[in-house]
């Protein structure tokens, strides 16, 4: 899919697809990310980003730990 | 483990999951570009998120004018609280909003590269905690 901006179609509800795009990035340790349009016609007018599952998982059982930690103390 | 232990252990584990599953909803982070001349400003949900969600609304000066291009914006969570999340823009592109109010919202007016114009509109976040993002974008096709 290209976000080209030739269309005016899909003005009301989100197809995949059509209207947006779902992409999967992993961030290191820099805790940055760089989205880009570099295709010579496009562009994208907003995003949304929300953390994996399994980066959700990591971060709630490391808050466990620290709970736990902190009841044996 | 005795039973009181044991007890002990599941009623931490709810608690955690409780909060595991709140601060999933509070990572979330929603992002708007909007062009200064009749910006488009979208509420509600998208392909994900509820509809209260609160959204970011980043504001660009129109067409290759370079004035008014964000840098070290902060963001908040779609719950309106604050995050370790920062906003900058870089490179050539442009703030286009063709057909004015008349279209979706979230898409409408838009950044990006033209052809013949100068290239790379790069969108860099910083401040995000290390580890396996998706990123929902949203445009024209």
């Amino acid at each position: 899919m290209q976000l080209d901006g030739t269309s005016n179609s899909n003005s009301s509800g989100f197809l995949l697809g059509s209207n947006y795009e779902v992409f999967t990035v992993v961030v290191g340790g820099s805790g940055t990310l760089t989205i880009s349009a570099n295709d010579g016609g496009g562009g994208f007018g907003g995003f949304q980003l929300t953390p994996e599952p399994a980066t959700m998982a990591l971060l709630g059982l490391g808050g466990l730990g620290v709970l736990l930690r902190r009841k044996r103390k | 483990m005795s039973a009181k232990r044991m007890l002990l252990v599941l009623a931490v584990a709810a608690v955690g999951m409780v909060c595991w599953a709140g601060s999933a909803q509070a990572s979330v982070i929603n992002v708007d570009f909007n062009c200064i001349v009749n910006p488009n400003s979208y509420t509600g949900a998208a392909a994900i998120g509820g509809v209260s969600d609160t959204w970011n609304y980043i504001t660009f000066s129109d067409g290759w004018d370079n004035t008014l291009w964000p840098t070290n914006v902060p963001l908040v969570t779609s719950t309106g609280g604050s995050s370790s999340v920062t906003l900058s823009y870089t490179g050539g592109g442009y703030c286009f909003n063709p057909w004015g109010q008349g279209t979706n919202a979230l898409y409408g007016d838009y950044i990006g590269v033209w052809g013949g114009g100068p290239q790379g509109a790069n969108v860099t976040l910083s401040g995000l905690t290390p580890g396996s993002y998706d990123v929902y974008a949203y445009g024209h096709s």
